[in-house]
């Protein structure tokens, strides 16, 4: 079943599934990048930030290019009308993907008009100035008129775009798989508990300089970036060979992801005075705890793994 | 009829709650138990807030698992929850 995870490889995740296994994709999505921004906010998106790895990692698994067709040299017009193009030529096993601004898109009431969010969609064809779209993130499908789509393009202010083709897929082949997950699958660092922890003491030893109310726009982002932690549960699923979840590590992984959008909200509750400081910290060192034991538990599962094939 | 006469509190203090933090005092007429509180511009900093002042009134406790978007989607759900939690004493 696909979940909220991240747009971009949720979009990935429907165009191959059922035919060929999508979880592997999902290797470090863990650990997905993130950047501090100017103002302090801990930001899933930035204009350094690209998806290049995920490309990368795509194309080897499943050795079929993953064609990044938006072109940064071009201007936003120019790109809208090479997507217009593309649209009108699509073929049956062509998944058409492109980065839209969440603001400016109706379906997504908690972001639309509200907040500039990059967010990734699947475009599948073009009738009568209405296109098909396909949100696996926020399992929607519907119809949005063109302009629509031009205007959450047009003016967003990152910009990227794929186009796959899924008629010649390969299976991941255990030795890319293997070598992702060392690679990914590390123990004893947590770079987003590093940061947490980080901006928390900035805020307790430099308190003029960062006043709590910051704290709201500083971990706004924190409940996304959570929403990644889910990928544990793809890859252990995946390394058992289960289609029945095994519950104990499933529950780890839910209260991994509930306990940050908890620590969401006690960052809220601090910014009023409703919560200390000391308590986001411990939160924090919580959340590395529980994260570790997931690793740990993953880890013990890719030996076995490896040991069996 | 004791469940029922606090239900009826909560939601009135809930409603008084809402229209204060959106500064919007007709909400007190217009909402009902089943609006969505999205739709009428609550969004996660006033629902943190409205979680302060439940907690502060009715001296109760969020879990972890407790802080779910769906669980604040309405003053129905809210008050649903309240109730559970005052019955329970947790």
């Amino acid at each position: 079943m696909l979940r909220q995870i991240h747009c971009l490889l949720d979009c990935l995740a429907y165009a191959l599934h059922p035919g060929t296994d999508y979880r592997p994709l999902f290797i470090g999505a863990w650990n997905t990048p993130f950047e501090v921004e100017e103002d302090g906010r801990i930001s899933y998106f930035s204009a350094s930030i690209t998806n290049e790895v995920y490309r990368t990692m795509f194309e080897q698994f499943y050795r079929q290019q993953l064609h990044a067709w938006y072109d940064h040299r071009l201007n936003k017009q120019q790109n809208f009308e090479r997507l217009r193009r593309m649209i009108m030529r699509i073929q049956p096993n062509q998944y058409l993907l492109v980065q839209l601004d969440l603001f400016y898109l109706k379906y997504e009431t908690r972001c639309y008009r509200k907040i500039h969010q990059p967010h990734f969609v699947i475009i599948l064809e073009e009738q009568d100035q209405h296109w098909s779209v396909v949100d696996p993130y926020f399992s929607w499908e519907g119809r949005l008129h063109e302009e629509e789509i031009s205007s959450a393009f047009c003016e967003n202010p990152l910009g990227e775009g794929f186009l796959l083709d899924t008629t010649n897929l390969s299976r991941p082949d255990i030795h890319s798989v293997s070598s992702y997950l060392e690679q990914e699958l590390v123990q004893g660092h947590n770079s987003l508990v590093q940061e947490v922890k980080e901006t928390i003491r900035k805020f307790t030893d430099h308190a003029a300089e960062f006043p709590k109310k910051r704290l709201v726009r500083t971990f706004s982002q924190i409940g996304i970036l959570a929403k990644r932690k889910l990928s544990y549960q793809l890859l252990y699923d995946y390394l058992v060979a289960s289609t029945s979840p095994d519950n104990d590590f499933a529950s780890k992984v839910e209260s991994l992801v509930k306990g940050w959008n908890a620590f969401g909200y006690m960052a809220i509750k601090a910014s009023m005075g409703a919560a200390k400081l000391e308590q986001l910290w411990d939160k924090a060192v919580q959340l590395e705890q529980q994260e570790e034991e997931i690793k740990a538990c993953l880890r013990s599962v890719q030996r076995q793994w490896k040991e069996a094939q | 009829m004791e469940t029922v006469q606090s239900e009826q509190h909560i939601h009135l203090f809930l409603k008084k709650a809402i229209s204060s933090l959106l500064e919007r005092p007709e909400l007190l007429e217009e909402l009902t138990a089943d609006t969505q509180l999205s739709e009428i511009g609550m969004d996660s900093v006033m629902l943190v807030n409205l979680m302060v002042h439940i907690e502060q009134e009715y001296q109760v406790f969020y879990e972890d698992d407790e802080l779910l978007e769906e669980n604040f989607a309405t003053i129905g759900k809210i008050g649903q929850i309240i109730n559970d939690k005052v019955s329970s004493g947790v």
